[in-house]
């Protein structure tokens, strides 16, 4: 009994090794991994300052995304920063663009635009909540309320 | 958008694993069959695994990796101790269960709080007070006068002033613009350390002068100050090591144990023995001799782990506490608040220290000093500390978790 248990003991200690080489491992290679997604997710999160979501036009389209950033052009051109294939979209439709803390709407060559549900010609300055459409496509806007501020 | 949580059920289970096998293998130990052992074992194993399901469910954001790093050390130290002790190892299972809820109160309460305010002076008055009563009313264990016995409990109010001096620290670090009105603070620093060098309780001293030293340098990025103090902690050491007697013993001991293997020098050279006689791979579990070790149980924990397991496994558990500082500061980058950032890294400071001074002190790298290694050595008071420095951590990654959350939904995406 007293030699069975020293042969196991003394095999064992290759398990022992092995559990915590591998805990050890595995600790690292999931943190490590989800901390460069989490990483991933954040960055790309901070370059936006909002967001437009489609709400109005082709079935297929209802529910997408597009991230807004410092300047974004619109259009059905697939050169566009915000890319909305629909025939009612002019090639190079609208602009969006930042301007201190404000995000502002400027049409391009009056292509047929509105801002909750009235005609834009100009630039105009764009709330949250507003909903904008491009032809036959209607989107809704959001912007952040806190900007994401990293180590000061 | 969506940040997604990774499994982590693997570490879990090597660890549950890690623990069954060693309170098996450690029933069999002496010829005969020990039910107590795997009953031990079972009751800990269930345990560990309810309590990491139960608190990621409850808390979505947990800060999973250094709550299982603390888990692991935990296995390890009951393993390492029931074979030196059983009767040890079952008095450390209560304090693991005690520690827990410490850790979740911590976390609750570091979670709900901003910075305590005013509630910061009765926290100093509180810390310098323990240490003081250390001073006047404590038994002396091993060279040092630092245990507080009430009836039949005895306890070290100085790994509890550690939690204090932790919040006092990061609230006078964080909220005071000029060094000039942090005077407070420094008084205070100097007189806990100045009470513990009094008591004789090197070891936590030093741990203080140093989270001291670099949370202030972290905290304010001020070289001038951080030089004069580190000038003025050298000086106060070598002073300590010219008028106290048990100092200079340390560092006499430090430098050749063997010339007074009989006396003095008889724990650091049983330790190296025991270190050496492991080897690389260990003598395996129950065939070493680690009951020889003075202190063998707390201070010394590290050479009965590195004689049993092996050089591997203890290099193994330097590198998981490197892992959780690394996790800890990644936890005080992501923080929002000044005092939340010195908050979590004068925790996670403090727990590398404390590892780094009893670490190098087994191995013969550094003057020893009695001092426990945190999550792993016997005994409540030190277990309850670590725990709720672990807990400061986790609540500090709740609030993260919680902002994070909040920035993302306002971008349509979510934490799953």
């Amino acid at each position: 009994m007293e030699s069975a248990y020293e042969v196991a003991a003394y095999a064992l200690r290759y398990w022992f090794i092995a559990a915590v080489l591998v805990i050890l491992i595995a600790v690292i290679y999931i943190s490590y991994k989800e901390y460069q997604q989490k990483k991933f997710v954040m960055t790309e999160i901070s370059q936006f300052g909002g967001y437009m979501k489609i709400i109005g036009g082709p079935r297929e389209f209802i529910g997408d995304r597009f991230g807004l950033r410092e300047n974004n052009t619109i259009g059905s051109d697939s050169r566009c920063d915000i890319v909305l294939p629909d025939r009612t979209v002019k090639r190079n439709h609208a602009v969006i663009f930042q301007d201190g803390d404000d995000y502002y709407l400027e049409p391009v060559a009056k292509a047929p635009t509105k801002i909750n549900g009235r005609k834009a010609i100009n630039a105009h300055k764009l709330k949250t909540g507003d909903s904008v459409s491009f032809g036959d496509v209607e989107l809704r806007i959001y912007f952040k309320r806190t900007r994401i501020e990293h180590d000061n | 958008m969506i940040i997604k949580r990774f499994g982590a059920g693997i570490i879990l289970a090597f660890m549950i694993l890690f623990l069954l096998s060693g309170m098996f293998l450690l029933s069999f130990a002496g010829g005969t069959f020990n039910m107590e052992a795997v009953i031990l074992g079972i009751i800990f194993a269930v345990f560990i695994v309810a309590q990491y399901n139960i608190l990621k469910g409850i808390f979505k954001h947990l800060e999973r990796f250094a709550l299982l790093i603390a888990d692991f050390l935990c296995i390890i130290s009951i393993v390492i101790l029931y074979r030196i002790n059983p009767d040890v190892a079952q008095k450390q299972l209560i304090w693991i269960l005690i520690g827990n809820v410490c850790m979740i109160v911590a976390m609750l309460v570091i979670k709900r709080s901003h910075d305590f305010g005013k509630i910061n002076w009765i926290f100093m008055i509180l810390a310098v007070g323990m240490l003081g009563m250390t001073l006047i009313f404590a038994s002396r264990i091993g060279g040092a006068k630092n245990w507080i016995n009430i009836g039949p409990f005895s306890f070290q109010p100085s790994e509890f002033a550690k939690i204090l001096f932790l919040i006092v620290t990061a609230y006078f670090l964080s909220s005071r613009d000029r060094k000039r009105d942090m005077w407070p603070y420094f008084v205070f620093t100097i007189a806990c350390v100045g009470l513990l060098v009094l008591s004789r309780d090197l070891g936590a001293a030093l741990l203080f002068a140093g989270t001291f030293l670099i949370v202030f340098y972290v905290g304010t990025g001020s070289v001038g100050i951080t030089l004069g103090a580190t000038a003025a902690f050298a000086g106060g050491a070598f002073l300590s090591y010219k008028m106290f007697d048990h100092v200079k013993t340390r560092v006499e001991v430090w430098q050749d144990p063997w010339a007074t293997y009989n006396d003095k020098g008889y724990q650091i050279v049983q330790g190296l023995l025991a270190i050496a006689s492991g080897g690389l791979l260990g003598t395996g579990l129950g065939l070493g001799m680690p009951e020889v070790i003075p202190v063998g149980t707390s201070d010394y924990i590290f050479a009965a782990i590195a004689e049993e397991f092996g050089i591997i496994v203890a290099i193994g558990i330097i590198a998981l506490y490197l892992v959780f500082i690394i996790r800890g500061i990644l936890i005080a980058m992501d923080a929002r608040t000044k005092f939340d950032k010195l908050l979590v890294f004068g925790a996670t400071a403090m727990l590398s220290l404390q590892s780094f001074i009893i670490i190098g002190g087994v191995i013969k790298l550094i003057p020893l000093t009695g001092i426990t290694m945190p999550f792993v050595s016997s005994g409540g008071s030190s277990m309850l500390s670590a725990m709720m420095q672990l807990g400061i951590i986790e609540g500090v990654a709740l609030k993260n978790g919680e902002y994070e959350e909040a920035e993302l939904e306002e971008m349509g995406g979510g934490v799953a």
